[in-house]
């Protein structure tokens, strides 16, 4: 072993396969043992400063420092999230309302439409006695239209019991004529 | 002070973690209560600034309280605590790396009269022989704060703080050899430094 590479092997552990080696060079190298001998003068030295301790009672105080600190994050933070519902919650409150009003009535609205559509054929307004069928053959599409009713409806007549009414909006209705 | 680590996280410890990791300010409290000596020491030894060691102490078991959910027991609570530490004295002392001023040698503990390592010294015909503590407190501090960051994080670690290598080389992310080597070289410029007390 050269001396460069047993001086990066001092401190190693006795059951490293290394330290053997190591231990072997030592015997016959007295400028290594000097520098061993030097290295652990200064092991040594440094070991006094373990002495150095916080003063007494300052870990405790510590502690109990940074536990307030944190109790005082966790509170920031939640008082962070009531201070923005106190302000900004109560300037958004009419909004707030008017937004829990329109998606009520948007639910009633899509709950009752189904059964007031379908109830349209059955109580037929007067102005159906107005309606104008434009092709009645059997394979084309019946095509019906009102003078003072602005939707346009068109309806299959090849079994398919859906109506259209405008752009989009498909109900099932029930056709007996 | 003892300075040998202890090996594994032991287990009343795991359930203090597991406790501050759902939130208990109370078992987070008695983690700090434990470490922060050791912390300390690292600290000041790193800074060679009590009040310096004493805020940065501080900064370290808050920053370590905010990543807390991170840690899994891989390693044990006290190598992650001191690779937070040793990395926040790192970046504090490349802030003030120019700042000399902030150098403050304290005395040190009055246990070290009876060091038997002190009282072999101080018995010796040496220059040693008449040094008071704080003499000796200040040429090591001196000298400690003339090594570069890693070579004192290494001396610190394992000549004062009784750690292993291979447990500085994980909280300082090198290998064992490197960490031997890092000694060696720290040794070797004290030695110059302090020739007169370490012949």
């Amino acid at each position: 072993m050269k001396c460069e590479d047993a001086k990066m092997l001092i401190g190693l552990p006795d059951a490293d396969p290394r330290a053997v080696a190591m231990r072997d060079h030592l015997r016959a190298c007295a400028a290594c043992r000097a520098d061993v001998d030097h290295q652990n003068n200064i092991r040594a030295l440094l070991a006094l400063k373990r002495y150095e301790q916080p003063p007494s009672g300052f870990s405790e105080r510590c502690a109990a420092n940074i536990r307030r600190e944190l109790e005082q994050q966790a509170a920031t933070e939640g008082a962070g999230w009531r201070l923005w519902s106190e302000h900004f919650g109560r300037a958004f409150q009419p909004l707030r309302l008017a937004a829990a009003a329109v998606l009520l009535i948007g639910l009633g609205f899509y709950g009752l439409r189904p059964a007031t559509e379908l109830a349209a054929p059955v109580g037929a307004p007067a102005s159906w006695a107005q309606i104008r069928t434009e092709s009645a053959s059997a394979s084309a599409p019946l095509v019906v239209a009102t003078d003072n009713l602005p939707l346009l409806m068109a309806a299959s007549n090849s079994g398919s019991l859906r109506m259209d009414y405008g752009p989009g909006a498909t109900v099932p209705v029930n056709f007996e004529y | 002070m003892e300075a040998v680590a202890p090996q594994k996280t032991p287990d009343d410890e795991r359930d203090l973690i597991r406790r501050a990791q759902r939130g208990d300010l109370s078992a987070y409290e008695e983690l700090v209560q434990r470490h922060h000596p050791r912390i300390y020491n690292l600290l000041y030894h790193m800074t060679s600034h009590r009040e310096d060691a004493q805020d940065l102490a501080q900064d370290v078991f808050l920053k370590a309280h905010a990543a807390l959910r991170r840690f899994h027991g891989h390693s044990s609570f006290y190598t992650w605590i001191y690779r937070i530490a040793v990395n926040h004295a790192l970046n504090f002392r490349e802030k003030r790396r120019h700042d000399q001023a902030a150098l403050r040698l304290d005395d040190m503990d009055q246990g070290v009269e009876r060091d038997p390592t002190f009282v072999e010294l101080r018995s010796r015909e040496s220059p040693f022989r008449d040094v008071t503590i704080g003499e000796l407190q200040k040429k090591l501090n001196v000298a400690l704060q003339k090594l570069s960051e890693n070579h004192r994080a290494a001396v610190v670690l394992h000549d004062i703080q009784g750690l292993q290598h291979h447990e500085i080389a994980r909280i300082t992310k090198t290998s064992e050899g490197t960490v031997r080597s890092r000694l060696f070289y720290a040794r070797q410029q004290l030695q110059k430094e302090l020739a007169e007390f370490a012949p």
